[in-house]
């Protein structure tokens, strides 16, 4: 163990060395330098970023004999004792070990005396915020009025336990989390000076999980050097982290926008497996999800705290729904609180992945999902989605009405989904009129109700039928259901087995078992409009009151409808009530 | 100290490495989940500072290596929690002994087991010394909860990993040691720690635990509320003191962990081997969306143990809770 | 094992090693005592771990009427437990005899003890130590010594190594140094024999005062012998090691001043009478300071305190050069000091009211310094 560890050999000897703090150390230098020093500082800020480093060269720097510039010389025997802890007239406090007010006496008391060589005797208190309440105000006392050539550092990494009156009797000094830059360029120079090779890449991702401590770089670069066989590379540093790659990441949080949960938790597994920390990954899931968040709205690649902007990630970014991402930094929050005081870290990480799975909305594209199938398709659905652009402003300004967002909806999924293949549907308007006699608008927000839980109540073969189903009218005993491909029609339709669970689902939840009509979203209009023709040909009144009824609610909504038709054309759109 | 195979032959071999090539760093914090072998492989590394006979690791022969893994060393000092946690007079004495130089040679080693258990006090105290020790001295803390330690000790510390067996692996080991398929399977998704599991497996009452949780499982399932007075007459007869609480809630943790893999991947190896039909059946039947409610009820419900909520009152709460869920479904 | 021994003696030696012996020990085997026996002897071993203590009783000592029927070895414990039945048996001779391992009967006369020992494998090695490069000491000599020093060591645990006095052996001379960063002790003395040794460590404060309990003083001379780890105090029969501190020491030449501005010379006891009055009043108060001023050719000593009342004195003093001077002091301090002196002549060497100032003894003032930092004040 002679081998001493890097941030013990390299700790800053003077302020030009101490990294990431140039508003802070010029500000002592000035006044070191001009004569302007104060009896009381606090230093406070994150772990490893030159608190201690700074508070022993001010020591130095006051008392040494040759001073330039507000900088000690390092050479004089002063700095030298000072730089080994060996000076009697600085002393170093751990305000741990010395929280009690007999303690602080004590070091009133001895601050008295006069130093036995150096000009000043300088009292550092690191972790100051220990000391108990009695300390402090002992404390107090000493800093309102002062011994002369008594100086007082008093360090911490919690500030805000420190009571404002010892606060105010301190020049503060707020030390910041030093940059990834900043970091990368200290761990280069120390590097270079012991003739070590290193992959530029590796130093950045230890600067990302040094999370803005130098120490902290220092000690993981230590181990990696240590642990490799004397190169820095970054396989090596990510083991030593824990951390996973950006492609495992990636491929995760696609599986997640995808709702592919058994990509997910297997992913998961695999992860668990090769000993990735679990509350490392929900923190690093978390920071990801933000770096996609904050490059979609930047695109700089400097503000990012652990991503690298390759393809993948680039590509991520562009098709990724901002609201997706924002849900799954919300359900990893949660988790990590949850995570915290539990020892079953893992369990928790596989509800979350299934939760993470089945955040609602349209799938999303990313490389690892099947290609389209043409790429005629996709052209014809970016021109769709020009052509929708132009629509959701004509609607936006038409929504002060208080128009249901749905309509707004409508035209859009009717969009993308018109891109893809399909089979035709029969629908089975028998039944469905049938269904629409019989409709009310309580059974159907009922069933509207019931719905989400529904799909989720159903196995997962089951639920990638009925995803995008919408129930659109309902009975006392049926129910309208749209579906936005034929085919999911025509598999709902012949599937007994899910008929039977949505009958029993329904019979348990609002207590009587439903006959399922069901039709492709883009045709509900037509059939609806079919059915309210051949009513008011059969039955003149009767028909004219229900359409009344309905007409009158609808009314605000066909504004919009009308004006939609209009700039889209009546096929396309689908209104949905 | 078992004879057992090395459980992280490893990171003994990168120590080995270290030690030939004198880059041993002087403080490290061991950490990994309970029974992957920090404890074993901190002594280990004490052997080796101080055997005299060593040469490919230390030969655990001679008296030195024989003192230090009967915890009988002078130069070689264990801190634990006296209770629940570390306390700042214990690492007081800890810095008296530390600033002495060793009393067999110059050399000594520290081991501080479960560091998360000191009080705030205590670890912040401690900064200081591991930052920058006197003398010759090599610390080692370990931990299972690496988040909840002081990032100010993080910073000061290199971390290694110690990740754990894997399935398989400890379900042989664990057969191998005599136990039946089935146990080897429930036990090795229980604890890690191969020890522990074998521990476990002498409890009579376990047995009967797990077959009264999958009976419980059983009845909840089928939407019967008889599993309300379930817990009344089966379960709570079973079980005494919030270790076998927890166990109850982890045991049924393992039975929706298994229906929820087993859905994901066919080759998922399940705890409850001895019921892995109906294990098959549930997963075509329940969805995954249901299976994360079930089990946020039980990481609830182990919450309130925590908390000391009466047993009996936690498990009727989740019964209850779970009964709804489940009538939700098909 | 087993051998025969006088008791009285025995006891005596048994003494001596439990003066180590602590009821709260780092590992539990440290509250027993070892016994090892071989054709020459027995050796007994107590220890704490800061301290240990062995003494041998060898066959040829005649007193002890020792014989030895088997060698071994065996730790009984605890300590007193086992010196509490040696004190009590019957005979003047008693026998110890280990049978199966470590069950160990302890017979005299009639009475007849078994009590369960420790394996000795089990108990704490103390270092190989040369003694190839000892020195020797006079014991009354070391034992003022650390008399003289151990009253400046630091009792505070903030900076450790201060709690422990700095042995460097250089040149021919041992330096003893103590310091609790306001006041400090050094002592200098000639050794034979050490003109190529070169040593410099440091012994913790409570190591040298259990050595001083331990040394009679009609012992003559002690051996002394230096391992990286421990020092080892040898006679004859006993040995005494102590492990050391680690860390560097200050280097305390600096503190020393070269030069004074005003010298001041008088008996030490005169002085710490005066001091010790002034400290009556400075106790009572709330500041324990009391203050010495040299003016127009006489030395006052005065103390303050408000609420309390006021002290002054004049000191008769034997000679006094320089400026005059005024210079406020922890009284306490100033007495320790003054008290290792003993009844001599002492020199008070002060530079200015803000410095530390020394005394030494006005003759040879070489050998043996206090320091003391004064205290600032707003008078």
């Amino acid at each position: 163990m002679s081998y001493q560890a890097l941030y013990r050999v390299w700790r800053p000897q003077q302020f030009k060395d101490v990294a990431g703090q140039e508003a802070v150390t010029r500000t002592l230098k000035n006044a070191l330098s001009h004569g302007n020093t104060s009896h009381a500082y606090l230093f406070s800020g994150p772990r490893g970023t030159g608190k201690t480093s700074a508070a022993k060269i001010f020591a130095k720097a006051m008392n040494c004999k040759n001073p330039k510039d507000g900088e000690p010389c390092n050479e004089c025997d002063l700095c030298r004792s000072i730089t080994q802890g060996k000076l009697g007239d600085v002393i170093e406090i751990d305000a741990a070990s010395n929280n009690g007010v007999e303690e602080i006496r004590d070091i009133r008391e001895k601050a008295n005396y006069a130093p036995t060589e150096a000009e000043y005797k300088v009292y550092i208190i690191d972790e100051v915020h220990m000391l108990s309440m009695g300390a402090f105000n002992a404390l107090l006392k000493t800093l309102e009025e002062p011994p002369m050539n008594v100086v007082f550092i008093l360090a911490t990494t919690e500030p805000h336990k420190i009571p404002l009156t010892i606060i105010s009797r301190t020049q503060r000094f707020d030390f910041r989390r030093i940059s990834a830059q900043d970091i990368i360029r200290r761990m280069t120079y120390i590097l270079n000076e012991k003739n070590v090779e290193f992959d530029p890449d590796a130093l950045m991702s230890i600067a990302k999980a040094a999370e803005g401590g130098m120490r902290d770089a220092l000690s993981i670069l230590d181990q990696v050097i240590s642990f490799s066989d004397g190169s820095v590379t970054l396989d090596d540093t990510l083991r030593i982290t824990g951390s996973i790659t950006q492609d495992l990441m990636i491929d995760y949080i696609s599986a997640a926008l995808n709702h592919d949960t058994e990509k997910g938790l297997g992913l998961l597994h695999q992860m668990m497996q090769e000993g990735k920390d679990a509350n490392r990954l929900v923190e690093d899931v978390i920071l990801f999800s933000r770096d996609i968040l904050i490059y979609q709205k930047t695109k700089d690649e400097n503000l990012l705290k652990m991503s690298k902007v390759d393809e993948r990630f680039s590509e991520l970014t562009v098709n990724a729904q901002p609201e997706k991402i924002y849900d799954i930094i919300k359900i990893m929050n949660q988790t990590q609180q949850e995570m915290r005081t539990s020892t079953h870290a893992e369990v928790y990480l596989e509800v979350a992945t299934v939760r993470l799975a089945q955040i609602k909305s349209e799938p999303v594209v990313t490389t690892q999902s099947e290609v389209k199938k043409d790429t005629d398709e996709s052209q014809e659905i970016q021109s769709l989605k020009n052509k929708l652009k132009q629509m959701q402003k004509a609607i936006e300004q038409m929504q002060k009405n208080g128009s249901d967002s749905e309509t707004v909806r409508a035209p859009k999924r009717k969009t993308s989904r018109k891109a893809a293949g399909q089979t035709v549907f029969k629908v089975n308007t028998h039944q469905v009129f049938g269904i629409l006699k019989q409709a009310t608008r309580n059974d159907l927000a009922k069933l509207k109700d019931v719905w989400p839980d529904l799909i989720n109540a159903l196995s997962t073969s089951q639920k990638a039928i009925m995803n995008t189903s919408k129930p659109v009218a309902a009975s006392p005993h049926g129910l309208v259901v749209t579906f936005d491909y034929d085919i999911l029609c025509e598999r709902a339709a012949n599937d007994t087995f899910l008929i039977d669970a949505v009958g029993d689902y329904l019979e348990k939840v609002i207590g009587h078992r439903a006959e399922l009509a069901t039709v492709p979203s883009d045709k509900w209009m037509d059939v609806r409009q079919a059915y309210i023709d051949q009513m008011k040909n059969e039955n003149g009144n009767q028909e004219e009151s229900t359409k009344q009824e309905e007409t009158k609610e609808t009314d605000e909504v066909d504004a919009v409808v009308s004006e939609a038709v209009n700039l889209f054309g009546k096929e396309n759109v689908t209104i949905a009530d | 100290m078992s004879t057992k195979t090395t459980k992280q032959p490893e990171i003994k071999k990168q120590f080995m490495k270290l030690i030939e090539k004198e880059k041993v760093q002087h403080a490290y914090l061991f950490e990994g989940a309970t029974g992957t072998g920090k404890t074993e492989t901190a002594l280990w590394l004490a052997q080796s500072l101080f055997c005299g006979d060593f040469s490919e690791g230390p030969c655990e022969n001679c008296h030195i290596c024989q003192r230090i893994s009967s915890h009988q060393h002078p130069d070689v000092i264990e801190l634990a929690a006296e209770g629940i946690s570390i306390k700042i007079n214990q690492v007081r004495e800890l810095k008296q002994e530390m600033m002495k130089s060793g009393m067999e040679g110059r050399k000594k080693f520290i081991l501080v087991k479960d560091v998360e258990k000191m009080t705030t006090q205590a670890a912040n105290s401690l900064l200081k010394f591991i930052e920058e020790p006197e003398g010759d001295i090599l610390i080692v803390l370990t931990t299972t909860a690496k988040h909840r330690l002081l990032p100010t000790i993080l910073s000061r510390v290199q971390l290694v990993h110690f990740p754990r067996l894997s399935k398989e692996q400890r379900v042989l080991s664990l057969q191998d040691e005599g136990l039946s398929k089935d146990q080897a399977a429930v036990l090795s998704q229980l604890t890690s720690d191969t020890e522990q599991a074998i521990e476990l497996s002498k409890n009579e009452t376990l047995t009967s635990l797990i077959d009264a949780v999958w009976k419980w499982y059983n009845t909840l399932s089928k939407k019967d509320e008889q599993a309300f007075v379930y817990v009344h007459t089966e379960i709570m007869p079973l079980v005494k003191g919030k270790a076998e609480y927890h166990l109850v809630m982890d045991l049924f943790l393992i039975i929706l962990q298994d229906i929820l893999n087993v859905q994901m991947s066919k080759n998922y190896s399940v705890g409850y081997l001895k019921y892995q039909n109906k294990i098959r059946q549930e997963a075509e039947r329940l969805s995954v969306g249901i299976l994360a409610d079930l089990m946020e009820i039980i990481l609830r419900g182990k919450k309130y143990l925590d908390s000391n909520v009466a047993a009996q009152g936690v498990f009727e709460k989740v019964t209850i809770q779970m009964l709804t869920i489940m009538k939700k479904t098909i | 094992m087993k051998f025969t021994v006088n008791r009285a003696i025995f006891l005596k030696k048994l003494k001596d090693v439990q003066l180590a012996v602590s009821s709260r020990a780092t590992i539990p085997i440290l509250t027993g005592i070892k016994l090892i026996a071989d054709s020459e002897g027995i050796k007994m071993t107590g220890s704490n771990s800061d301290i240990s203590i062995e003494t041998i009783l060898t066959v040829s000592n005649e007193a002890a009427e020792l014989t030895i029927d088997a060698p071994g070895e065996v730790v009984l414990q605890p300590a007193r437990f086992f010196s509490d039945i040696v004190n009590k048996l019957p005979d003047e001779t008693f026998t110890v005899e280990v049978k199966n391992g470590v069950q160990t009967s302890i017979t005299s006369a009639s009475s007849a003890f078994v009590i369960n020992g420790l394996d000795a494998v089990n108990y704490p090695r103390l270092p190989e130590i040369d003694t190839k490069d000892a020195f020797t000491l006079p014991v009354n000599l070391l034992k003022k010594i650390i008399k003289q020093t151990v009253i400046a060591v630091s009792t505070h645990e903030s900076r450790p190594i201060l709690t422990g006095i700095h042995f460097i052996i250089k040149d021919g001379k041992l330096k003893a140094v103590a310091t609790d960063s306001h006041r400090l002790s050094q002592r200098v003395i000639p050794i034979e024999g050490t003109e190529n040794l070169s040593y410099d460590l440091v012994i913790p404060g409570k190591s040298l005062q259990e050595l001083t309990r331990l040394l009679d003083d009609s012992l003559d001379e002690i051996e002394v012998s230096v391992a990286e780890n421990q020092i080892l105090f040898k006679t004859e029969d006993t040995y005494f090691y102590s492990r050391l501190l680690e860390g560097n020491y200050p280097d305390t030449n600096r503190l020393i001043p070269e030069s004074s501005s005003t010298q001041l010379t008088l008996e030490a006891s005169t002085l710490l009478g005066a001091v010790e009055r002034a400290s009556l009043l400075s106790h009572e108060g709330k500041n324990n300071v009391v203050k010495l001023t040299v003016k127009d050719n006489s030395v006052e000593i005065t103390g303050n305190s408000p609420e309390v009342g006021r002290v002054n004195e004049q000191v008769t003093f034997n000679d006094l050069k320089g400026e005059d001077m005024e210079i406020s002091f922890n009284p306490d301090y100033l007495k320790a000091a003054l008290t290792t002196f003993g009844s001599i002549e002492v020199t008070l060497k002060l530079i200015s009211t803000l410095r530390p100032f020394v005394l030494v003894p006005s003759e040879n003032n070489d050998e043996f310094i206090q320091l003391i930092t004064p205290i600032r004040t707003s008078s």
